[in-house]
């Protein structure tokens, strides 16, 4: 659902109800059978069951549902496949391709790197759609926008982190030890780093939200 | 819809108190993780395969040194942070202060661990062994990492003198050290005032 809004291009329709037709028949299929041997008294993941307990048509339809989410799942990896190729045409120009009510679809697809502009006045449930509806979307000037820099410090510590955790559960403790260090080495980088924000200024806002 | 844009208070300047919270929570977080390791401990402490527990090599008056030591290691902490923002020299004398006494309390422990080592005893003893081990281990390791930032904000104190990041910073390592103190206390009635009676 928010695909568009993160990749800037909407999948492809007609595949995704193929899929969603699929999983939903596939999934009554191959379910509504398992309750009812429930009932009837199969217990979970046999490996075999008697010939004399009669319970085989349904589970015969149980695997015919299975093979049916299958075709689903197939419907939905064809439908990436089709829409990554077609994204020229399924492009999200608005950012808003379904008319949409809540703040998220205000933005540009995929967001600016400062999601939003101005900080949005919300007085209702649905903003968006208030807005929308009252023909105000906003007009009121840009002010600047104080925002933390890029750092790949937090990426290195998850990184490490896992390494870490890895490590100390096989008993690698040399590994243990680097990344401990590496951790700790990388909080105090950050703790010596001087200029960790950036202002983006009205006149830089103006000028990119003009070009979206 | 009215268009009355509240003035926004710039987030810039409202980090300080965002961090002191974020770090409250953190030492709260932590004290369920202490809290976890007593309880571990408390259930753990008689249960002595071999008949021996940690608890028969405690040595009180070596656990009351350890404790004053931390009393005044938070003390001398506290006394650093009071110099804020007038004297720097007071500041860094008194997380000098802070790190000497820390450092001694680890040494103690290190030797009370060594001794138990020496003797045969490790965590793989028996389970009395393995909770006193770990919930001491783990205040140690605080303690360790206590003085590591204890270095490292007193560097960044004579680089940089008394900025807004730099008090944050002593701000929240004095709680640290009180943290420690105030899960040390703990320690030593339940673990080895409780224990060695």
């Amino acid at each position: 659902m928010r695909f568009p809004k993160i990749f800037g291009f909407k999948l492809n329709e007609k595949y995704g109800e193929y899929a969603a037709y699929c999983w939903n028949l596939g999934f009554l299929l191959a379910f509504i059978p398992l309750y009812i041997l429930g009932l009837m008294g199969a217990t979970r993941r046999l490996d075999h069951y008697d010939a004399a307990s009669g319970w085989r048509p349904l589970f015969i339809i149980a695997a015919v549902g299975v093979a049916v989410i299958f075709v689903g799942i197939a419907f939905q990896a064809l439908q990436i496949w089709v829409s990554i190729k077609q994204r020229k045409q399924n492009r999200d120009t608005t950012g808003d391709p379904w008319n949409g009510r809540t703040l998220e679809w205000s933005t540009a697809s995929p967001p600016p790197f400062y999601n939003f502009a101005r900080i949005p006045d919300v007085t209702t449930r649905d903003a968006f759609w208030t807005m929308k509806q009252s023909k105000q979307l906003e007009k009121e000037p840009y002010e600047d926008i104080h925002m933390p820099k890029n750092t790949p410090l937090g990426l290195f510590i998850g990184l490490l982190s896992f390494t870490f955790a890895f490590a100390i559960i096989w008993f690698i403790w040399w590994l243990a030890i680097a990344s401990l260090i590496g951790i700790v080495a990388a909080i105090i980088a950050r703790l010596f780093e001087t200029h960790t924000e950036v202002t983006i200024t009205a006149a830089q806002l103006e000028t990119m939200e003009a070009a979206r | 819809m009215t268009h009355s844009h509240p003035s926004f208070p710039d987030t810039h300047h409202d980090t300080s108190s965002n961090t002191l919270f974020g770090f409250w929570i953190y030492l709260m977080t932590d004290f369920i993780v202490f809290a976890a390791l007593f309880s571990v401990y408390a259930v753990m402490y008689t249960g002595m395969e071999g008949g021996v527990a940690a608890k028969d090599f405690f040595h009180l008056k070596s656990a009351l040194a350890s404790t004053l030591i931390l009393l005044l290691a938070s003390f001398s902490c506290g006394m650093a942070l009071l110099a804020i923002p007038g004297s720097r020299t007071k500041t860094i004398l008194g997380f000098a202060l802070t790190f000497l006494l820390g450092a001694a309390f680890l040494a103690l422990e290190y030797a009370d661990f060594k001794n138990l080592l020496a003797l045969g005893y490790s965590w793989k003893t028996n389970a009395s062994f393995s909770s006193y081990f770990v919930l001491i281990g783990a205040h140690g390791l605080h303690i360790v990492f206590g003085l590591l930032f204890t270095l490292v904000f007193i560097l960044q104190l004579l680089r940089r003198g008394f900025t807004d990041a730099v008090i944050r910073r002593l701000t929240c390592l004095s709680l640290f050290w009180f943290f420690s103190y105030f899960v040390w206390i703990f320690m030593f009635t339940i673990v080895y005032l409780i224990g060695a009676s």
